[in-house]
């Protein structure tokens, strides 16, 4: 089999998940909510996850939210998203190993943590616990988005020409 | 349709997120009948002033510069960020506030606004 050309394929990931945050931070989708936003990025990080390539999803995660801070945000958005991507990631990919889950689970979680995440950054920031009165809404929501960004990964899974198709 | 992506380990896992939240919404209700009497705001990390919530008033935030960054609105024993002059405005869109320990914080120009003291402690805030 040809060997991937890596450099190539994480360049087009990275391109294809700035292009995502940029979309994202064009569309209000917030319906008054402060904070919770559809994760269209994590869509990449779900194909790469299930792409069996680790490595890949977490270096795109990581370079893309310090690259999207730096171009859409400022540098207190890049922690909180970091909280937020790295404890998404970590869940999605211990419940990924246990093989026991759905893919449409497993992007469910991976929503409810990343909100769950940048909740427990900003309030370690902040001193207090005052923030988790928004926890409810924004752990609704990231499950939701969670499901609909799972759905769209497994369709695309399918349809695209990748070589492992464990991901059922 | 769905029974094909969902088993029963799935609704199991996600039934457990879906109580966590529940436990913390009825923790957040439990937390919300416990009103407190006085605004601290904080910017970049230095008490701007702390304001009674027993008087309405409209306070303007100031940062070290003297710009204006942000307008905050106190009635009926609450408070909201009226204006600001962030992006997102993600801190007017938090609305009001009245429970102790309720925050609200603007990111990008590092205002918090923090809910402090008991109803019971009237005196205190009377004495500031």
């Amino acid at each position: 089999m040809k060997p991937r050309n890596k450099t190539i394929e994480y360049g087009v990931y990275l391109g294809l998940a700035l292009i995502l945050s940029y979309a994202e931070s064009l569309i209000p989708f917030s319906f008054g909510l402060p904070g919770l936003k559809l994760g269209l990025t994590n869509l990449i990080v779900v194909i790469m996850l299930y792409n069996n390539d680790t490595y890949g999803a977490i270096s795109v995660s990581l370079i893309r939210i310090i690259l999207s801070g730096i171009l859409f945000g400022n540098p207190f958005s890049i922690l909180y998203s970091l909280g937020g991507g790295l404890l998404s990631f970590l869940v999605m990919l211990l419940l990924k190993k246990t093989k026991q889950f759905q893919l449409i689970t497993v992007s469910i979680a991976g929503g409810f943590f990343h909100n769950l995440g940048q909740i427990l950054i900003a309030s370690i920031v902040v001193g207090n616990t005052g923030l988790f009165f928004y926890f409810p809404i924004l752990g609704f929501g990231g499950m939701v988005t969670g499901f609909f960004i799972g759905y769209i990964a497994l369709e695309l899974l399918h349809r695209l020409p990748f070589r492992t198709g464990d991901y059922l | 349709m769905l029974r094909h992506y969902f088993h029963k380990k799935d609704i199991l896992l996600i039934l457990t997120l879906i109580i966590f939240t529940l436990i913390i919404f009825g923790i957040n209700i439990r937390r919300s009948f416990h009103k407190g009497n006085l605004a601290k705001v904080t910017v970049n990390g230095k008490i701007f002033g702390e304001y009674s919530l027993e008087k309405d008033e409209t306070i303007t935030i100031y940062d070290s510069k003297k710009h204006r960054i942000g307008l905050l609105e106190i009635k009926d024993h609450k408070i909201r960020m009226k204006d600001a002059d962030c992006p997102d405005h993600l801190c007017v869109k938090m609305g009001w506030i009245s429970s102790k320990d309720a925050t609200i914080i603007c990111l990008p120009n590092e205002i918090m606004v923090e809910i402090i003291g008991d109803s019971d402690s009237k005196y205190d805030s009377i004495v500031n």
